[in-house]
């Protein structure tokens, strides 16, 4: 009985601990020859050498039209992680300037049925409008966070000289635009739009024209 | 004797020339035939108003691209690769997952009525908030494992543990995804905690990559 029943923990252990080997070895196996690429026919060097043309002049034409597709004027690149924000000529750098991008925080409706994220939209973007001496009408979740109530007349809405000097609309109401608080440049604290400091925003604004491309990442 | 001894001698050489000569013209055609339908599958991406990745494990770096050019390069420290794919076809993103999640602050209005006469704070995901240690799970079963480059002994026992428990791992993923028709591949990359918190920042579901792997 006691010879059975060392027995049984000797099948206990090696039951499983063989099963689990064996899955082991199957996978490994799978995964190192269950793929097969495609095999290269070359009969004769006359066609190796064609193929291989052939090949090169495909791939330089594939390069190029991958270059022809990055911007080559004016662009702009926002950086939301490191809160940067670069003015380029094509792929060449020209002016990086501290910003301020969304701060990723979640406000909602009190009556719940609507929830605002303040993140910085990424992908790519135009310049769609540039305006000097913008004033911002207030959404309405910019009456909400106050805990104020959201006005009926529009009028109530405008509020003058808190976007600074200039601002580009880049779509959906986000803009790149002047700040109060500059000393909160390089953090994440507006609300989706990207603030740029005075002296920063005026070259931007100067050199940046309508169309011009941004990326937001 | 002697010549024909010379002739076999030649003979052979010119053989192994030849044979060395034609599989590494096999070799070059294998190598630019994916490298131009990895470059037609970034030209698809391109092509799109969208930010896209591509992970070269041959430069070890990430590079995030858009309209074909580079906007950042992220380099990668260790790279462990595991029934990677063999097509260059775009991967998106499908979910990023980790242990601790990045929390986004809720804000309260009235919590900020008495908050503007006390000292000043800023609640804000930022990127010290994004996690170093995360899997992402892309399209076509592809599981991308990143840690942050070990330092310390503490760090470079956790990282061989988390190796070892990979090793095990894998084999099961990939012998469970055969029998449920799920194809499993993993990757795991270790790079600096900055670049891959800035990759967890970046990287967000939806996004499209391509696995360069020559």
């Amino acid at each position: 009985m006691n010879k059975l029943f060392r027995n049984m923990w000797f099948l206990i252990i090696i039951i499983p601990l063989s099963i689990f080997i064996i899955a082991e070895g199957i996978g490994c196996y799978i995964a190192l020859f269950g793929q097969k690429s495609a095999a290269i026919a070359v009969t004769n060097a006359k066609d190796r050498d064609r193929q291989l043309k052939k090949l090169r002049s495909k791939n330089a034409a594939l390069k190029n039209s991958l270059t022809s597709l990055s911007p080559k004027g004016l662009n702009i690149v926002v950086d939301t992680a490191r809160n940067v924000l670069y003015l380029k000529k094509g792929n060449k750098t020209i002016k990086e300037a501290v910003v301020s991008c969304g701060s990723g925080n979640v406000l909602e409706d009190p009556s719940g049925k609507k929830k605002w994220i303040f993140d910085t939209p990424r992908g790519e973007y135009s310049v769609k409008s540039k305006l000097i001496n913008p004033g911002w009408i207030k959404p309405d979740w910019a009456f909400i966070e106050e805990g104020e109530a959201i006005p009926q007349d529009s009028n109530d809405r405008v509020e003058n000289g808190v976007l600074g000097k200039y601002a580009l609309g880049f779509g959906n109401g986000y803009f790149i635009h002047g700040t109060l608080y500059t000393r909160l440049l390089g953090r994440n604290v507006s609300h989706g739009c990207i603030r740029v400091g005075d002296k920063d925003l005026e070259e931007i604004f100067k050199e940046a024209p309508l169309g011009a491309r941004i990326t937001i990442y | 004797m002697r010549t024909s001894f010379k002739l076999v001698l030649i003979l052979s050489f010119l053989s192994i020339a030849i044979s060395t000569a034609t599989a590494v013209a096999a070799d070059e055609i294998q190598d630019l035939r994916y490298e131009n339908e990895v470059l037609e599958s970034e030209l698809a991406l391109a092509q799109k108003a969208q930010v896209y990745f591509i992970f070269n494990l041959k430069d070890k770096k990430i590079y995030l691209k858009a309209r074909g050019a580079n906007r950042r390069e992220l380099p990668i420290d260790q790279i462990k690769g595991w029934n990677l794919p063999l097509s260059a076809k775009p991967h998106p993103l499908l979910k990023k997952s980790s242990l601790f999640k990045p929390r986004r602050e809720e804000i309260d209005p009235k919590q900020k009525e008495t908050a503007a006469t006390d000292k000043f704070e800023i609640d804000a995901l930022e990127l010290d908030d994004m996690p170093s240690r995360y899997n992402l799970i892309l399209d076509g079963g592809l599981v991308v494992t990143l840690r942050p480059k070990p330092a310390g002994i503490l760090s470079y026992l956790e990282s061989g543990a988390s190796s070892l428990g990979l090793y095990l791992s894998r084999p099961l993923f990939t012998l469970w995804g055969l029998l449920t028709k799920k194809p499993y591949s993993s990757l795991y990359i270790s790079m600096d905690k900055i670049d891959a918190q800035s990759l967890y920042w970046s990287f967000s579901e939806g996004s499209q990559s391509i696995i360069y792997n020559p």
